[in-house]
């Protein structure tokens, strides 16, 4: 089932034609979502990664054509706030989300702007402060949080309103190890429940772990696909500038030890299954 | 054995607590030893709340040390009488969030702050404002762009130009590559090995990616509730996946390939931290057999 159509989208941050011209940080966009999917989307510094996710839940509206949500399109002001109700948002920048006075009411928040029963709230919070690990900062005011604990705590307000489809633009950039790995689970979980998940990133692991990956490039899309897909065609990655996940690179220095293809082998335990099956099977030249 | 008198940064027992005597009072620094030295690049590692940005403020004058000593270049950060502007000359710190280091109106303006506050010449801060750019992939015609119209990735490139534009002798970078693309980040690690070769020179850096900071520090230090825990060589430091996961961290990919291996009984050499070097220790188990 389809859940976000994009159809010929451009935008520009300039007003009036004459400024505009020439001047698009997204240039006819069509994309078709559906619901379930996981998508990373990658691309350049400035390729229009977050001018796109911004778009989705009608923080941005389109310049020209149209983004619908379940149907239902952004420029209709009359039902952003149901588009919002589906689509939850965490930016790329923490400062600008935070708006209580302590950690806990920060995660409720969002959860109470559903207009949800205090029990069903009180249960999101706690639920969202144990997956993310928050609760160790219970009772803390959020602005005299570190940057990495201030990105946690944008993210677990955002996943306390269980939307329908989570927009993640770079947001587990600053977190640690642990956190993020914390955060993944969740998201991961959530997605194997039905959650649709579409997160911008500038790692290609993480893009790797993805079921879609689509690249921006100048305000297009250069690419859309499975991330093995992706990551097969190198000369177009180098073209793009972009790279390949960590482990693909070791794979390539090692290619003629192994049976299968590289780009099959984005995570450490792909990797070492790959070479330990070699090993075993007395590994020769192809 | 280096002396301690010859590091360029000295860091020694130093405390600090934010907001002390408040109801939010926190100790975030306990009791820390570090130092620089020329030609290295020295990398911090430390979950979320550790202190790592808090350490970094140390080092250019941001924080005075509440109890212990900071001298960089000699001169004691935070007695009275120090010459913080000269700290602060030679002290370069990339902010872990763009948006708090740019601030001009323009992208040149704002990279010629720093060389202009030095008082030096027109044409000079214009070159090295040219040669900041280039460093970090722009032309030079990107310095008329707004700063409030830029992509996240594009301000903190801006603001690593701005800082490069100094010519520091330190380079403090906290969680430098948060935010670039992979051109960039390649780019920021070639400026980074570039820097620190140079006489007088040394990089300080925190991040969040092992595999960053195994590939370009020469030394690491692991900060826990702000303490030092660990240190030592990449080698060292990453041969110790348990009390690295005990405090929120990991592995960097290649070592963690590596250490799959070995659970899985394959004989593969310990110590990979790089991509190359996990090729390698791959490569020599098949050499070794055949
Ligand atoms: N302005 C502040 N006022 C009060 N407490 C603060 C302030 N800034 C940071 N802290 C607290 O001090 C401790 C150290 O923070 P610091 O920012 O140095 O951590 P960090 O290691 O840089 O973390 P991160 O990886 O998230 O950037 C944390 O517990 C943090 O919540
Ligand atoms: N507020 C703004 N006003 C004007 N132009 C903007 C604004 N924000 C971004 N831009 C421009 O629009 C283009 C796309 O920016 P966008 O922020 O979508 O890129 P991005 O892919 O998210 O980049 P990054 O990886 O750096 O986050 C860039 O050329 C950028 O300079
Ligand atoms: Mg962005
Ligand atoms: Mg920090």
């Amino acid at each position: 089932m389809e859940l976000i159509r994009i159809d010929d989208l451009s935008y520009s941050y300039e007003s009036g034609p004459a400024l505009r011209a020439g001047r698009y940080a997204l240039r006819g966009v069509d994309l078709s979502i559906r619901k379930g999917q996981y998508i990373a989307v990658i691309g350049a510094n400035g390729s229009g990664k977050s001018t796109l996710l911004k778009h989705l839940n009608g923080l941005l509206v389109p310049t020209e054509g149209e983004v619908r949500v379940s149907g239902m399109s952004t420029k209709d002001k009359t039902l952003l706030k149901e588009i919002r109700r589906t689509v939850g948002m965490v930016f790329q920048n923490p400062e600008t989300q935070l708006v209580t006075t302590l950690v806990e009411d920060e995660v409720a928040f969002g959860p109470e702007n559903l207009g949800l029963e205090p029990e069903e709230i009180t249960e999101r919070v706690e639920w969202a402060m144990a997956v993310t690990g928050l609760r160790a900062l219970q009772g803390r005011p959020p602005h005299l949080l570190s940057t990495g604990q201030k990105q946690l705590l944008t993210v677990a307000s955002v996943l306390a309103m269980r939307p329908d489809c989570l927009v993640l633009d770079e947001a587990t950039s600053m977190l640690d190890p642990a956190s993020r790995k914390r955060v993944d689970d969740t998201v991961r979980r959530l997605h194997n429940d039905g959650m649709t998940v579409i997160a911008s990133t500038h790692s290609m692991d993480e893009a790797a772990e993805a079921g879609r990956v689509i690249v921006l490039a100048g305000g297009e899309v250069a690419a859309d696909g499975e991330p093995r897909e992706i990551f097969s065609r190198r000369r177009i990655l180098r073209e793009l500038r972009l790279e390949l996940p960590t482990t693909v690179r070791i794979a390539d220095l090692v290619k003629n030890r192994l049976f299968v293809e590289t780009e099959r082998l984005f995570n450490p335990r792909l990797l070492a299954s790959a070479v330990s099956d070699a090993y075993r099977k007395g590994g020769t030249l192809r | 054995m280096r002396n301690h008198k010859d590091a360029l940064l000295a860091i020694e027992g130093v405390y600090h607590s934010y907001l002390p005597g408040t109801p939010f009072e926190r100790r975030s620094l306990d009791g820390v030893d570090l130092s620089v030295y020329e030609k290295e690049t020295v990398g911090i590692i430390g979950p979320s709340g550790s202190g790592k940005t808090t350490l970094l403020f140390h080092c250019n004058g941001l924080l005075r040390p509440q109890r212990g000593t900071v001298r960089a270049f000699g001169i004691p950060i935070g007695e009275p009488g120090a010459e913080l502007r000269d700290i602060r000359r030679r002290v370069g710190c990339v902010f872990q969030s763009p948006e708090d280091q740019v601030f001009e109106r323009y992208v040149g303006d704002d990279i010629a702050f720093g060389p202009r506050n030095m008082g030096l010449a027109v044409e000079t801060v214009r070159e090295r404002v040219r040669g900041a750019l280039a460093t970090v992939g722009y032309p030079f015609s990107f310095k008329d762009r707004l700063t409030s119209r830029l992509s996240l990735g594009e301000k903190r490139r801006v603001a690593i130009a701005g800082v490069l534009a100094m010519d520091p002798r330190l380079l403090l970078l906290d969680e430098p590559t948060a935010g670039l693309d992979p051109e960039a980040r390649r780019d920021l690690f070639e400026i980074i090995d570039r820097f620190k070769r140079r006489s007088g020179r040394a990089v300080l850096m925190v991040s969040h990616r092992m595999e960053e900071i195994a590939e370009l520090s020469d030394r690491i230090y692991v900060l826990v509730r702000g303490r030092v825990v660990l240190q030592g060589t990449a080698r060292g430091v990453f041969s110790r996946p348990d009390l690295l996961s005990e405090n929120g961290l990991s592995l960097p990919a290649p070592a963690q390939t590596v250490r799959l291996l070995q659970e899985r009984g394959i004989p593969v050499r310990s110590g990979a931290c790089s991509v190359q070097e996990a090729a390698d220790t791959i490569e020599e188990l098949f050499r070794d057999r055949t």
